[in-house]
């Protein structure tokens, strides 16, 4: 009669534990995750007993988990785990050009640019920091000055591959902008091992070429019809297209009246 | 000096024959292969990763057995009074401190080996490419080693193995920030700077016998790299196993 | 022959041995004993070199006891012994063997095999010393102590933790040992062992010796505890009054 007694009194208790680890988690989905402390360079060099390059492994390990953890909602921090390890291991160069063409996303386009232009003054040899560097003065700056500057610069970075080399040689020369971009972005997409970015530049490749096909289309309806349609949905709607195409960047189109370019709704 | 390497010898049996070792040695090798997965999370950045952690972690893992079997090593034998039955014999403390030395270092020259044949292992499969860099800084995390084993056979001498682990580990930490204690103090005044002045020379200054920061850019050590720490090492290693002598010689066993 | 003079070692102002002097013949078999804390452990480690001397002589063969050559011809066996736990007795035989100059001598496997089956350790030879019972280790460190043929043993509580058929086996090891022109000294506070086998014996209590002499004229055909237990009485109480007269002065 006592085991059965202590048997259930022994349930009870484990019950209860789980229990109240449940209820814990419950509680702890609703308390938003505070930001991380991130500490200084100064600080983890004393602490690390030189070994700074595996230490600066785990700073950028830990950026990328940071940054694809969905634990934050600002991203704040990114720009401080970049700059952790580039001034744990100066020579990493990754972490300066993910960083200026990362940042920009996150609200931070000055530190991406001050990281790039701190690998740039460290002398690192590896083209990618100069070329998304420019890549960024292109795309959210619109600084076409210093964006060929550093085209040029990474086209002249020995290891440079010839695709980049073209890229940056073309740059201004093309007066189409969007093919221009377009460019620039296939040039990150063929060179990339890292899926990050690889995915990244592809959103800006599938939304160009969304943009131009949508554009045809409208032209090819002007011709037929006499006036461009007045939004993606006419097209669908009229069963010319199917659906609406998915824009990566979630945008809906409607056409300009006067030149067919789509533009954002 | 026969009697140097009889107890060599069988220091170096009965250390390797030492279970717990194993188990340090197979948590190395786990981790050895962690990196693999480390570096797959890297976004690209695979092969630098993998030789990072992988040195970082050599050299940790060699560290802890170092200190771990050092400090116990000579305590040991006061306690369990195993030293009666060899300092009895025609054997001086010298003779059974340096047998004791090289026994410990042979030991851990086996598990660094060990640890580097899965190190070259884990990166020609993953960089594809053998990385002879790595030797050296294997041989220099050696010339590490011997200065530990020599400071925790000293501090096996006189202390307990808990305070011994704990002087290890401070010098450690001090040995590897001396540079920058050194930087910090240049905007002192003059008896913090001569106080830390004193304090580099006195204290092992551990970091020239650090390379694994840019040997994995492929840069090689210049041969003064090489030459220093090694005499350095030797040096260190002499004066530290002299001292334990005076504190042996100087016990009533 | 083993001479001791005035030997004393002190720890601070505590006389641990208090100049100790006697001689031990060649071929002799002599037991030193005393109560536990008399001084027995520390005089054998002064002997043998353990312990350093606060002052006194000891010599052995006329020769002063202090290079280490003097050893070679040693053999010393500490109380409760203690050994490597992951060597087999054969190997623990051959590291102590090695450490002598006739070592090309005594590290043959048949001259190692010989000295266990002479302490009763034949069949356990190739077993990793770390399971020994303690009997098995007070063997293991007689073996030790013999390994080098020395002509002079020095072992501290030989017989302990042995049982009635051990310790036979051991007073039989003695006498051989004996006959083959061994000198042997021995702590002990069995005293029924001691009154066997030894030639002479000494006693001490709180670092003084007390008697140094052959057995049978201390005994005066008493049991030899009696004797002992009288005669460190007597030196209690002797020096009690010398204790009491020195504060009255």
């Amino acid at each position: 009669m006592k085991k059965i007694y202590l048997s259930i009194c022994f349930l009870l208790l484990f019950g209860s534990l789980i229990y109240v680890q449940a209820e814990y988690d419950k509680n702890q989905k609703k308390v938003p995750n505070p930001e991380p402390f991130v500490p200084t360079a100064a600080v983890i060099k004393a602490a690390d007993l030189g070994l700074h390059n595996a230490a600066a492994d785990i700073a950028w390990l830990a950026a990328i988990q940071y940054f694809g953890g969905g634990q934050s909602r600002t991203f704040e921090k990114l720009d401080d785990y970049l700059f952790l390890a580039a001034d744990l291991d100066e020579k990493f160069a990754y972490p300066y050009a993910f960083g200026v063409l990362v940042l920009p996303g996150v609200k931070s386009t000055d530190e991406g640019i001050e990281i790039a232009k701190l690998g740039i003054e460290r002398n690192i040899p590896d083209y990618r920091i100069p070329y998304y560097l420019a890549t960024t003065y292109h795309v959210e700056k619109e600084d076409k000055k210093n964006a060929a500057l550093y085209f040029d610069l990474a086209a002249k970075t020995p290891g440079a591959p010839a695709g980049i080399k073209k890229v940056a040689a073309n740059y201004g020369a093309r007066p189409d902008l969007r093919s221009q971009t377009r460019d620039i972005w296939q040039g990150i997409y063929d060179t990339t091992k890292d899926d990050l970015v690889k995915e990244k530049a592809l959103n800006y490749i599938d939304h160009f070429d969304i943009l131009t096909a949508l554009e045809n289309i409208a032209k090819a309806y002007k011709d037929r019809v006499g006036n461009y349609p007045a939004d993606v949905d006419e097209l669908v709607n009229k069963g010319i297209l199917k659906e609406a195409p998915n824009d990566p960047f979630g945008f809906q189109y409607k056409f300009n009246q006067e030149n067919g370019r789509a533009e954002i709704k | 000096m026969k009697n140097i390497l009889t107890i060599a010898k069988n220091t170096f049996r009965e250390t390797i024959r030492d279970r717990i070792l194993y188990g340090i040695l197979g948590f190395a090798i786990l981790f050895l292969l962690s990196t693999v997965f480390f570096g797959s999370i890297s976004l690209g950045e695979d092969t630098k990763v993998i030789k990072d952690l992988g040195l970082a972690g050599i050299y940790i893992f060699s560290l802890i057995i170092a200190v771990f079997l050092g400090s116990q090593l000579i305590h040991k034998e006061l306690e369990k009074r195993t030293i009666y039955i060899i300092l009895s014999k025609p054997v001086s403390t010298a003779q059974f401190i340096l047998g004791k030395y090289l026994g410990l270092l042979s030991s851990l020259v086996i598990n660094i080996a060990f640890m580097a044949i899965i190190y070259l292992a884990v990166v020609k499969f993953v960089g594809n490419q053998i990385d002879y860099l790595a030797l050296w800084a294997f041989l220099l995390n050696i010339l590490e080693l011997s200065v530990f084993v020599a400071l925790t056979i000293l501090f096996s001498s006189f202390t307990a193995p808990l305070a011994g682990t704990i002087y290890a580990i401070l010098i450690l930490y001090i040995g590897h920030s001396l540079e920058l204690l050194r930087k910090a103090a240049e905007k002192s005044g003059d008896l913090v700077k001569y106080l830390v002045e004193a304090l580099y020379y006195l204290f092992p200054n551990l970091e020239k016998f650090n390379i694994r920061n840019f040997i994995v850019y492929g840069t090689p050590p210049t041969v003064a790299q090489i030459i220093y720490p090694a005499l350095y090492s030797v040096l260190l290693t002499l004066i530290l196993l002299w001292l334990a002598n005076l504190c042996l010689k100087k016990r009533d066993l | 022959m083993i001479k001791i003079s005035n030997l004393t070692k002190e720890y601070g102002d505590v006389k641990v041995v208090d100049s100790l002097s006697l001689e031990v013949k060649k071929g002799n078999i002599f037991g030193f004993l005393g109560p536990n804390g008399a001084g027995k452990t520390t005089t054998i480690k002064m002997i043998v070199g353990l312990a350093q001397r606060s002052s006194g002589e000891i010599s052995i063969n006329g020769k002063e006891l202090e290079s280490l050559g003097s050893r070679e011809k040693i053999g010393y066996m500490p109380e409760d012994p203690y050994f490597y736990e992951q060597l087999t007795a054969v190997e623990l035989l051959q590291y102590m063997a090695e450490l002598f100059k006739n070592r090309d001598k005594i590290t043959k496997l048949a001259h190692i095999e010989e000295i266990l089956e002479l302490v009763g350790l034949k069949d356990v030879a190739k077993k990793k010393v770390g399971a020994f019972s303690k009997g098995m280790k007070q063997r293991l460190g007689l073996a030790q102590a013999i390994i080098n043929n020395p002509d002079y043993l020095f072992l501290d509580e030989p017989l302990d933790g042995l049982d009635p058929i051990g310790r036979l086996e051991f007073k039989d090891i003695f006498l051989k040992l004996k006959k083959r022109g061994k000198t042997i000294f021995f702590n002990s506070h069995v005293l029924s062992d001691v009154e066997e086998i030894c030639d002479e014996i000494g006693i001490i209590n709180n670092g003084i010796l007390v008697y140094a002499g052959p057995v049978k004229p201390f005994c005066q055909n008493e049991p030899l505890e009696k004797r002992f237990v009288e005669i460190i009485n007597e030196q209690i109480s002797k020096s009690a009054s010398q204790q009491i007269s020195k504060e009255e002065a």
